[in-house]
């Protein structure tokens, strides 16, 4: 039996009814297992797109993420993909039996036992009555639910459901594996037992199909990925890349919403007239390697005479992480009278900080840095690229080493 | 001839969980299932057989047992229906699952077509102990009846659960076109009462036949049950299935997108 591959109209296969299908050797193994052009979903009596000219595949063997914001279309792709629904527009073609866990609890009858609903998981996938208790058996091991699993799905809580869900959907075996947004709801082990069997499941060929809020869990799953947003991809590629930009707009999104916003102050008393990036052999620049050095040039005029004013230069990342700030009070220097245009340079030698994007801020105080004079908060953005991979906000000089220790 | 679906593997559990949940926790548990109909026949008989005496061929507790084995049927068949027409919205979690809306509605069906199945062998019961009732061809017919409204409310459920979820006027439509149904049948009535064309009329009305089947064991007044009864019948059944599937196969994504 085919896989679902129509136009609109959409016909898929009876939800329930098996539809086991090995996966074809040779050409055909190149198959994409999900292959998804212009697709579109409009639910009936809304005027607004949940998903919209969606266009990815997904090969045999990969694990594809879906990060987004609620609402964003997550749980519409994986209801298109498992059949629960119909495309409006554009064209869904899924090759292979899918195993899904969507919903906590969805499919289950509370009336049931676990072992139960496990055994119904298994004929509605098509196996016999010898292969749904197999099933069964196999779930019953992985979900360690002891005497539970004999008792009705009622008396479970969401994490026990969700025990049995995972289980019994990673027992099916099936060529391509939905979850949706249901690890959460377990314990830190069993969140990580569900990871682990996922990694599993990818390393035996299923096709992996992840949509989760856990971008650590995306990063580490899955080989490509897909940002939503308002029902359109806005970035299709390698998962780490997808999930860089996506925090990226997250925390920009979370600075602009909380503390102080960007922006000029200050009495006037300094007039801040321009501030540059440049690199040590004095080019202006608006992207810095890591370990590189970074000068701010800041060009400030004093409308009166000023007494040893405070003149800062932080580093803030985007997301409003306070990087760094020194000023010349801390580093008791610069005291003097000012009265005219200056250029005030701030130089970071073997800057440690990472790949991302920054802004800087630039602050001219009175002496007793009580009121500040001039202060472009966060106005002066730059980017700072690595070379490598590397985790976190600054590199700090490390060595490894081990040494045999005598027990 | 195909395989049977997965599914239908699962019915009996479900039926059979379905039934104890509904008595569980009370003190007399499953034995509710027998007393609910017994009441209700000794209900009938003491209304009957000594409050109004109905002027029909029957005593009164004839009469009881007349409009037990038609009433019980037919509160099953509006359990069924009703119930059908609810599913849905009681069940969202199924847009997400792969679990069948026949599987939902077969196990609806069945159960309530167990309680019918229980009160029917309690007014048989209570036939018997009374002499008034039939044993051989009747039984059989009764418990054709049984299975052959079982198979029809299932066609109509499987109408009723996507109908029931785009058109929400359809549940307390179908109450009020459910209680017509009480006065368009020869529940509460015998037909030798009504006048030849009104007798003509109820031949066109499928429960009618299957109301024949069900009262063949019972020595009471009314029309005989012949094999044109379970024909009609059978037919009805069959065609309110293809009908059901048809309906459910048209309307099935719109209903579970509206869910």
């Amino acid at each position: 039996m085919p896989g679902r591959a129509d136009a609109t109209p959409f016909a898929p296969p009876e939800p329930g009814l098996g539809t086991r299908r090995q996966p074809e050797a040779g050409p055909a193994a190149m198959v994409a297992a999900i292959a998804v052009e212009g697709l579109g979903k409009r639910y009936p009596g809304s005027e607004a797109w949940a998903l919209r000219e969606l266009t990815f595949e997904v090969p045999r063997g990969e694990s594809f993420g879906v990060v987004g914001e609620n609402g964003s279309g997550k749980s519409t792709l994986l209801d298109l993909l498992m059949g629960a629904t119909r495309p409006t527009a554009g064209r869904l073609r899924v090759e292979g039996a899918t195993a899904s866990l969507l919903e906590l609890g969805a499919g289950f009858f509370v009336e049931l036992t676990g072992w139960q609903n496990a055994v119904h998981a298994g004929l509605l996938a098509g196996l016999d009555p010898a292969g749904a208790r197999s099933l069964a058996r196999a779930a019953e091991e992985f979900a360690e639910l002891g005497d539970f699993f004999h008792r009705p799905v009622r008396t479970y809580s969401a994490g026990m459901i969700m025990r049995l869900g995972f289980a019994v959907a990673a027992s099916l075996a099936a060529p391509i594996v939905l979850v949706d947004e249901v690890l959460a709801v377990g314990d830190a082990y069993f969140q990580r037992k569900c990871v682990d069997r996922l990694l599993k499941i990818r390393s035996e060929g299923a096709t992996l199909v992840l949509a989760s809020h856990d971008l650590h869990a995306v990063k580490s799953l899955c080989d490509r990925a897909v940002w939503l947003e308002r029902g359109r991809a806005k970035v299709v590629g390698p998962a780490s890349e997808v999930v860089g930009a996506y925090e990226e707009q997250v925390r920009r999104r979370t600075a602009a919403e909380s503390g102080l916003a960007a922006g000029r102050r200050g009495t006037g008393e300094v007039v801040i007239r321009d501030v540059r990036f440049r690199d040590a052999a004095g080019q202006e620049r608006a992207e810095f390697a890591t370990g590189e050095s970074l000068r701010v040039e800041v060009l400030f005029e004093t409308t009166r005479p000023l007494e040893s004013p405070v003149m800062g230069v932080a580093v803030f990342r985007d997301d409003g992480v306070y990087c760094y700030g020194p000023n010349s009070r801390l580093d008791r220097r610069l005291e003097g009278t000012y009265d005219g245009c200056y250029l005030l340079a701030a130089e970071f030698e073997d800057l440690p900080l990472l790949a991302g994007a920054y802004e800087a801020s630039v602050a001219f105080y009175d002496r007793e840095h009580v009121y500040a004079y001039a202060w472009d908060h966060r106005m002066y953005p730059f980017r700072v690229v690595s070379d490598g991979p590397e985790h976190g906000l600054v590199r700090l000089r490390h060595r490894f080493q081990v040494t045999r220790v005598e027990r | 001839m195909s395989r049977a679906p997965g599914w239908t593997r699962s019915l009996g559990p479900l039926v059979l969980a379905d039934l104890r949940q509904r008595y569980a926790g009370s003190a007399l548990g499953g034995a509710w299932a027998f007393l609910g109909p017994l009441v209700e026949v000794a209900a009938y008989a003491v209304v009957f057989g000594f409050l109004v005496r109905p002027h029909t061929d029957h005593d009164g507790f004839g009469y009881a047992l007349f409009v037990a084995s038609g009433i019980l049927p037919w509160a099953a068949l509006r359990e069924a229906v009703e119930g059908s027409a609810s599913l849905l919205p009681a069940h969202r979690w199924i847009r997400r699952s792969p679990v069948p809306v026949d599987l939902l509605v077969a196990r609806h069906c069945l159960v309530a077509s167990s309680r019918a199945a229980i009160g029917l062998l309690v007014v048989l019961l209570a036939a018997f102990l009374s002499g008034r009732g039939r044993t051989g061809a009747g039984l059989v017919l009764a418990a054709a009846a049984l299975v052959l409204q079982a198979v029809a409310v299932f066609g109509v459920g499987l109408a009723a659960a996507p109908l029931g979820t785009l058109y929400p006027d359809l549940r307390p439509a179908l109450t009020s076109a459910l209680t017509v149904l009480v006065f368009a049948s020869p529940i509460l009535y015998p037909e030798n009462m009504l006048s030849p064309s009104i007798q003509a009329a109820l031949e066109w009305n499928p429960f009618t036949h299957l109301l024949r089947l069900y009262r063949a064991p019972l020595a009471v007044s009314g029309a005989a049950a012949t094999g044109l009864d379970v024909a009609v019948a059978a037919a009805a059944a069959a065609a309110a299935v293809a009908a059901g599937h048809a309906l459910k196969a048209r309307l099935r994504w719109t209903a579970r997108d509206r869910l």
